[in-house]
């Protein structure tokens, strides 16, 4: 008997943004699931890609290892990255392990595809 | 379901285990404690609330009564996790049996409910909202109440 | 035995040794801290830490063997909340002494993995190995009180 939230992923599409949804903890058990998510939208040619966490989810430093893995494919395959959804608390564990320099931190997906679009102007 | 390979190995249970001050107010860790566990392991929100008054009403009948709110005096909780039921126990370390008008050591609920001089409202919440309740005195000393919640597939 | 003028209010449970009873744990230490009065911010920070401290001994300290124990406790010491995190030592936890940066990770020169002790000492106001008589590694987090500086409250 696990004692988890077990993560479900979810991935879609909005206005040229790969939105990958992460509802769920995100622990070492997550990573089958969220490599692949992230593989699905690659293989279909995204550019941008927006990971969406729910605010009150368990994020452990064995789940950052995971997406500190996404930001080395992301930049393999000159991607954009961006997060949103997180709480300001995660926004700041996500600043203390450096992701921030490699995932731009938006307060919500509105933001962030208004911020994608912003670079996709550039 | 074959017996020739099928080994049956015992239930597997995981167990919590819980020692909290005799004051008023931490009740409250042991609530959020069996309810943390209680929705991890599916429960649904009714009755994980149903489980949180339970659980408050046999932690502060313990701080209260059975310890008098004694600091040197402790409340273990321990939460049994099994896949189809999560028991939880309440002990104190009973400077006040529940019983003490009765000479019997497992009090019968009816003498509980007409001797104890608070909280027979509390007990009989508890016996409402869990599946399964038991209150016995344990040889060292000390009132406790086992309580179990069913998880419905 | 030790005696005190003032009984110290403590917290002490302890879990299986099982991934995601962390969150178990950390819901209590968080409940225990809320009565204490710690601010929220602070709490936030606490529970982050103590996941990682308790996934630490899970996972490191006793080698992820289902029936070790892990053994927090928490209590008030000078303004401070103090939490040790203990296992039953299996496997000495051995830390490297500098942890790879972001940039190293992603150069390939290492683990992705070993961020739970930075974050730890990053979210607390002290941390630390403490050295125990018996087997075991005990990991030490705390956290100091802080004045509440908002008007109005």
């Amino acid at each position: 008997m696990m004692l988890e939230d077990e993560l479900t992923v979810g991935t879609r599409d909005r206005e040229g943004v790969a939105i990958i949804d992460l509802v769920g903890d995100v622990t070492t058990f997550a990573e089958e699931k969220i490599n692949s998510a992230y593989r699905e939208v690659t293989n279909k040619g995204a550019r941008f890609v927006l990971l969406n966490f729910r605010q009150n989810d368990y994020i452990n430093s064995a789940g950052i290892a995971i997406l500190i893995g996404i930001v080395t494919e992301v930049n393999r395959n000159h991607q954009k990255l961006a997060v949103s959804g997180l709480s300001q608390h995660f926004q700041k564990i996500f600043r203390m392990v450096g992701l921030a320099q490699y995932a731009e931190i938006y307060q919500s997906e509105d933001d962030a595809i208004i911020g994608f679009k912003r670079l996709n102007a550039a | 379901m074959s017996k020739s390979d099928d080994l049956s190995p015992e239930p597997v249970e995981k167990i919590i285990e819980l020692r909290l001050p005799s004051k008023l107010g931490y009740e409250r860790v042991a609530m959020d404690t069996a309810a943390s566990l209680a929705r991890r392991m599916g429960f649904h929100d009714d009755r994980v609330e149903s489980l949180k008054t339970a659980v408050s009403e046999a932690v502060t009948n313990a701080i209260e009564h059975g310890n008098q709110q004694d600091a040197a005096m402790k409340v273990v909780v321990l939460l049994t996790a099994r896949d189809d039921e999560l028991i939880i126990s309440v002990a104190d370390q009973g400077r006040k049996i529940l019983d003490h008008g009765c000479t019997t050591r497992s009090p019968q609920i009816a003498d509980v409910l007409e001797k104890f001089d608070k909280g027979g409202w509390g007990i009989w919440l508890i016996r409402e909202l869990m599946d399964e309740v038991e209150f016995t005195t344990v040889p060292s000393g000390g009132n406790q109440v086992r309580m179990v919640i069913h998880l419905e597939q | 035995m030790t005696y005190s003028t003032s009984p110290i209010t403590s917290l002490e449970l302890t879990l299986p040794n099982e991934l995601g009873y962390e969150l178990v744990a950390r819901d209590a230490v968080a409940a225990f801290a809320r009565r204490l009065g710690m601010s929220l911010d602070q709490i936030d920070d606490l529970k982050t830490a103590l996941c990682e401290a308790c996934i630490n001994a899970i996972e490191h300290g006793n080698s992820l063997k289902p029936d070790l124990r892990v053994e927090i406790s928490c209590r008030v010491e000078d303004e401070r909340l103090v939490i040790e995190v203990c296992d039953e030592g299996v496997c000495p936890f051995a830390p490297k002494s500098e942890p790879l940066s972001i940039m190293e990770k992603l150069a390939g020169l290492g683990s992705l993995r070993g961020m739970g002790l930075m974050l730890i000492s990053q979210l607390c106001d002290e941390s630390g190995f403490v050295s125990r008589n018996d087997t075991g590694n005990c990991f030490r987090l705390a956290f100091q009180r802080r004045r509440v500086t908002r008007l109005g409250r």
